[in-house]
């Protein structure tokens, strides 16, 4: 990732993008195509989740999308069938019965019969391949530009009603840059609204590339403390401003807020993101309480959560989001869904 | 249906279903006078009273013609049966003794009602009554219609007039669904009817060869309207009795019952309130005492509009006001059930009846038809809460948006209603039919043979023209067959000059006229389920008693090709004795087999009907029910009496996993040859044990629901062949059988008995619940997938079909609402027949917790994000149910 200057002494992501070929061939590594997806964006949309992210902020929801290889997600709890054919087919040895192991199980009553050693792993997805429940599933699968554009197409009809479209999301789209903009640009070619779900974190000449095939930019702003971003998102936020302000009148803005307790849910923050988003033009702001229902995915990842506070967002915290946008805003808020 | 789904129970327990109307309405304290609140409870309770009234009726009558017994027992039952109001009424009638118990009718069948007394029903009625009832029995044990029927059929057929896992009927059950046209009734009064039939009567030429039957078509007929006049008669004389004891607001109450049935229904109504309380008494009449039929079918906003706007405009009615009165009348609705013998239940499932109203629509003139009423039903229905009258909206191009708004409103409260119909294609569907099928009054010149009338005469023809309509009809369809079957419907609505110009000519010639055609098909309403049909002619064209419950299971017919007709179970030869499958080289045969399967099983049920239709047409004739009928009268013809332009049709089960099976086969088996024939038939008759990796590779072969091409072209492939194979045999009056893609919901028992499939489905595991939804848990693509795969089968071609699609409440609210009316917006331009939405429940969602392989496409509303159930952790997923459960039990109503 040789193309991100800039990005605080960001490492190159290992396999970040596969393949750099321009046009329909470009490749991409995809998390998820969600159809149907009505929350990113306006409309009826087709929402592609692609893999890597450059943030790694404490509370993440959707933790399978922050590392740019592909993954194995371990659903073993609910979906083994204890068939343990993944165990005989690994040739690291990483996959061991675990205590209740055993064929004696039967279907679908899972529960701790596999287990996964990551650190012997070598992801060669040799498991998932034989696994038939899907209990053992591969995260980021490798995707041409053709190959999604014919998901994205099946729900042209959709689109044209609802003012749907196709958004970008991740992960972060800007990490791979070459297949974001192959994919935006067929899109746009074909008529489709796009919109573009970032985190900022890239560089000006990246957004520059991809901006005339976007039509509206879904803008994820953490916190506008320099410091507090960088210890709890990995990464300080100079470059997610610069960005916000130079986007700023060039395109359809939506603001959007993760609301973290003991984050950034004090009035001040709060107050700061809304001079902030009247400052850029926003359209609109659209405010996320913090869930834990992406807890559980890190289990079957392999990995820890580190947030500790994970009560959920006050109520007084909601009315005073609701007293600023009643004085201080013009445009449309949303709060939750 | 979504009661349909749920229940599983062999007996109709409709007492069950009162109970929780009147739970729901104690709940939420109506905002209106407080209807009637019995204590129930969930057990049902047989009342007897019919059927001594009508065995004495009966016996008193022996002798004298079958349509004549019928309206004397009916005109005994309406003068002598107890009749009571309850506390509040405003809409009154009853059909049993007391508000919790179900009449019998032994009149028709016995043997199974025998059955369940001694097991199911036994705590259902005291010994005393039970020895009276059986005594009852005795005298009709060998003479009721059922076993007279069983008597006639010949040996080798005795197998398929039960339900043989491939074929049922109805046959110990009369469903025979209609839709009266009240329009008339309203218009005419039964004074007016009564009129009609002196009119009539005495224009009878003696040199008619019918004259003695139509002489006792019109007797009986008179001897139904008179007692039914008689009937509301005694309601007034209660009303005024209860009146005089009591006092205040609920002696008005009653002072209006006494006052409105003593005018209706001889009288036309004149307040909306007298409209209604008429709806009910005939409906009532029809549906229960004089039948145990199912089936409403009205356009109820257009129907009672005309009282609503007069008493509006007079100042005299309010908008409240009309909707409680609905209220009422679908509380009573509601209390409506009938119990059903075992197969009919499995078939039926529930006791459902069925009762359509419907919203929305077009005039006579194609333009949008809501009005205040249509919203006043939806606000009825949410605050009713009652699973029956089953809602319908039809949805066109030019519906106002408002009412859309209102009825997703409906659909979040959790009832699943109403059920969304497409009316371009309602009216395509029914002028395809009328010009095939009906022969009735205003469509008479357009009867079944009328196509090939005018083809004949297009043929000989040298006009001008008959030259171009014939070149017309080759271009656009180059078969034949095609032209019979559609090429009328674009002569109708195409505008282009040839199609103008036929339309001229043909109008000119007297043969018919479009305009005409088309104003009486927009008045099409759904009914039974999910079939269309017209006000007054009843659903089937002519009306017969047993179509609408006769089914076909796909999946079984594909199973027997697997067996050459074997059934398992049992090692019979069930089906046809079809070649080896594992001799078969091309899928193309396979395929052949499987359509001869199905035709062998049709035909079965075509000898079945033979026999029985002219042993139910003579002894179970409707003459109340032909007062409401549009032509009968005229005719002087009973309304069951077959038409030329009736016709047969035959439900189906399990489309959708049949086509899942041929994408099995044909892949698997036949492309890649990953699998032998032999392997395939070992696994599925030792139910894939020992073989779960070959099921898995079967599951994973593309399914229908997830926009893949591959199978959902091999559904629409399927429906067109195995439709015209259907087509290919004929019932006994010589018409061709007619494919019915409604479910019913048969589903449930149509897997019970289904060995395991090749789309890797297991033994008894229930089939998909609709012809169009996709099987369960297998469309893992999202709403927008199962559209677009739905909308590659055409709904007018393989008649009509039904999709169940499940969301969460969270998605029809909010912001989320205009979203959903874009996803509505978008069904309907895919030309898609019919939908329904279940909200979720969180009984469903406990379910997909346990069963997480079932539930698969199931996506539920996380915060910001939707999600698939199943993949979300234990812990999230009970904070879904736990959420769900409020998002239902916290709506409002109104």
């Amino acid at each position: 990732m040789e193309a991100l200057p800039g990005a605080g002494g960001m490492e190159p992501v290992p396999g970040g993008e596969p393949s750099r070929a321009d046009g329909l061939e470009a490749k991409g590594r995809i998390v998820n195509i969600q159809k149907f997806s009505i929350h990113d964006g306006p409309g009826i949309r087709t929402t592609v989740f692609l893999k890597g992210c450059p943030l790694s902020c404490l509370w993440c929801a959707n933790p399978e999308s922050i590392r740019a290889f592909p993954e194995v997600i371990d659903n073993t709890e609910s979906l083994c069938n204890g068939c343990l054919r993944c165990i005989d087919v690994c040739r690291r040895r990483a996959l061991r019965a675990g205590r209740q192991g055993g064929r004696a199980k039967g279907t679908g009553a899972g529960g701790g019969i596999v287990r996964l050693d990551r650190r012997r792993c070598d992801r060669c997805m040799a498991c998932v391949d034989v696994c038939a429940t899907g209990a053992l599933r591969t995260i980021g699968e490798t995707k041409s530009v053709r190959e999604v554009m014919d998901v994205v197409l099946q729900d042209c009809a959709f689109y044209r009603t609802s003012g749907g479209g196709v958004t970008l999301s991740g992960g972060e789209p800007l990490v791979q840059p070459a297949f974001s903009r192959a994919l935006l640009r067929e899109c746009k070619a074909r008529g489709i609204h796009t919109a573009l779900d970032t985190s900022g974190h890239a560089s000006r000449e990246l957004l520059d590339r991809l901006l005339p095939f976007v039509d509206l930019v879904l803008y994820d702003i953490k916190h506008l403390d320099s410091g507090m971003h960088a210890r709890y998102t990995g990464q300080d936020n100079a470059i997610i401003m610069e960005n916000l302000r130079y986007l700023a009148g060039k395109v359809d803005l939506w603001i959007r807020v993760p609301v973290i307790p003991g984050f950034n849910d004090d009035p001040r923050t709060l107050a700061r993101i809304f001079r902030l988003s009247k400052a850029c033009r926003a359209e609109k702001l659209w405010f996320l309480p913090y869930h834990k229902w992406g807890i559980g995915k890190y289990a079957k990842l392999g990995r820890r959560y580190a947030w500790q506070r994970t009560g959920s967002v006050s109520g007084r915290t909601l009315s005073v989001i609701k007293g600023l946008a009643a004085s201080r805003w013009s445009g449309a808020v949303e709060l939750g869904d | 249906m979504e009661a349909a789904r749920e229940s599983s129970l062999p007996v109709a327990h409709r007492p069950a279903r009162v109970s929780k109307v009147v739970q729901l309405r104690e709940r939420e304290t109506p905002s209106i006078e407080k209807p009637f609140s019995p204590r129930l409870d969930d057990r049902v309770r047989i009342c007897t009273e019919r059927a001594e009234l009508v065995t004495e009726s009966y016996r008193r009558t022996e002798g004298q013609p079958w349509i004549l017994r019928r309206a004397l027992a009916l005109d005994h039952l309406l003068r002598k049966m107890t009749i009571y109001i309850l506390d509040g009424e405003q809409i009154v009638g009853n059909y049993a003794s007391t508000p919790r118990s179900l009449p019998t009718y032994p009149e028709f069948s016995t043997a199974w009602l025998e059955t369940l007394l001694d097991g199911e029903l036994r705590g259902a009625l005291d010994e005393k009554r039970k020895k009276r009832l059986k005594s009852i029995h005795e005298y009709w044990r060998t003479q009721n219609v059922e076993d007279t029927f069983r008597k006639s059929l010949p040996g080798d057929l005795k197998d398929y007039a039960g339900w043989t896992g491939a074929v049922a009927g109805a046959w110990d059950f009369p469903a025979g669904p209609m839709i009266p046209d009240y329009k008339r009734a309203f218009s005419l009064g039964l004074n007016g009817v009564l009129g009609e039939i002196s009119h009539h009567r005495s224009r009878l030429s003696p040199h008619d060869p019918d004259v003695r039957e139509k002489t006792h078509f019109y007797d009986a007929a008179e001897i139904c309207a008179r007692a039914t006049i008689a009937f509301a008669r005694r309601y007034a004389g209660l009303a005024r009795a209860r009146a005089e004891t009591s006092r205040g607001a609920s002696r008005k109450g009653y002072e209006t019952v006494a006052r409105i049935c003593s005018r209706i229904p001889d009288h036309p109504p004149e307040t909306f309130h007298e409209a209604l309380q008429s709806f009910f008494f005939y409906h009532l009449i029809s549906s229960q005492i004089s039948w145990c039929s199912l089936g409403l079918g009205q356009r109820f906003d257009q129907l009672f509009y005309p009282f609503y706007r007069k008493e509006k405009d007079a100042g005299t009615l309010t908008y409240d006001r009309a909707v409680s009165l609905l209220e009422f009348v679908w509380i009573k609705l509601a209390d409506l059930g009938q119990l059903t013998p075992p197969v009919t239940t499995m078939v039926l499932v529930g006791g459902t009846k069925f009762q359509n109203v419907t919203i929305g629509g077009v005039d006579e003139k194609g333009n949008d038809a809501t009005n205040e009423l249509s919203f006043a039903i939806l606000d009825a229905t949410m605050k009713a809460r009652t699973i029956q009258p089953s809602l319908c909206l039809r949805y066109h191009e030019k519906i106002n948006p408002r009412l859309v708004d209102k009825a997703i409103d409906c659909i979040a409260t959790g009832i699943g209603m109403p059920a969304i119909f497409n009316d371009e294609v309602g009216v395509k569907w029914h002028l395809n039919m009328a010009l095939n099928h009906m022969n009735s009054d205003a469509l008479r010149y357009l009867g079944s043979k009328w196509p090939r009338i005018v083809w004949a005469f297009l043929e000989a023809s040298r006009s001008r023209v008959a030259r171009k309509t014939r070149e017309f009809a080759a271009a656009v369809y180059p078969r034949t067959d095609e032209i019979l079957h559609n090429w009328p419907y674009k002569v109708m609505v195409n505008k282009g000059r040839t199609a103008r110009s036929l339309r001229g000519g043909l109008k000119r010639a007297g043969i018919f006229d479009t305009e005409q055609t088309l104003a009486l098909i927009r008045d099409w309403s759904p009914i039974a389920c999910v079939t269309g049909g017209l006000s007054g002619m009843s659903v089937h064209g002519g009306m017969s008693n047993l179509s609408a419950a006769c089914v076909l299971s796909f999946v079984k017919c594909l199973e027997y090709v697997l067996y050459q007709g074997v059934e398992r179970e049992n090692g019979k030869q069930m089906g046809l004795r079809t070649p080896d499958p594992r001799t078969f080289r091309t899928y193309e045969q396979f395929l052949d087999a499987y359509l001869q399967q199905i035709r062998f099983a049709v035909e079965q049920i075509a000898k079945v009907y033979a026999v029985c239709e002219p042993i139910y047409q003579e002894r179970m004739p409707r003459p109340f029910d032909s007062l409401l009928m549009k032509h009968a009268i005229a005719r002087g013809r009973d309304a069951t009496h077959k038409t030329e332009g009736a016709y047969s049709e035959i439900l189906t089960m399990g489309p959708v996993n049949a086509a899942d099976c041929l994408a099995v086969i044909k892949k698997l088996v036949f492309e890649e040859k990953t699998v032998s024939m032999d392997e395939m038939v070992q696994a599925c008759s030792s139910n894939f044990e020992g073989r779960e990796p070959l099921r898995q590779r079967c599951l994973k072969v593309a399914k229908f629901g997830n926009d893949d091409d591959y199978v959902d072209t091999l559904l629409a492939e399927m429906y067109r062949s195995a439709n015209e194979t259907v087509r290919s045999v004929k019932d006994h009056f010589g018409k061709p059988f007619a494919l019915e893609a409604a479910v019913v919901g048969g589903f449930y028992m149509a897997g019970t008995v289904c060995g395991a499939t090749p789309d890797g489905r297991k033994r008894g595991e229930t089939l998909s619940d609709g012809q169009l939804s996709p099987m369960h848990g297998r469309d893992v693509k999202g709403p927008t997938a199962v559209l677009k795969s739905c909308s590659k089968v055409d709904p007018t071609r393989t008649w009509n079909q039904l999709l169940n699609q499940k969301f969460q409440p969270a998605f029809l609210t909010g912001r989320n609402k205009k979203v959903f009316a874009d996803y509505l917006r978008t069904w309907h331009t895919f030309r898609n027949w019919h939908i329904q939405f279940n909200c979720v429940t969180s009984d469903t969602l406990r379910d997909a917790q346990l069963h997480p392989e079932r539930h698969s496409g199931l996506i539920v509303r996380v915060s910001g994000y939707s999600a698939y159930f199943t993949d979300l952790t234990p812990t999230v997923q009970r904070d879904i149910i736990r959420r769900t459960e409020q998002d239902l039990t916290g709506i409002r109503c109104g």
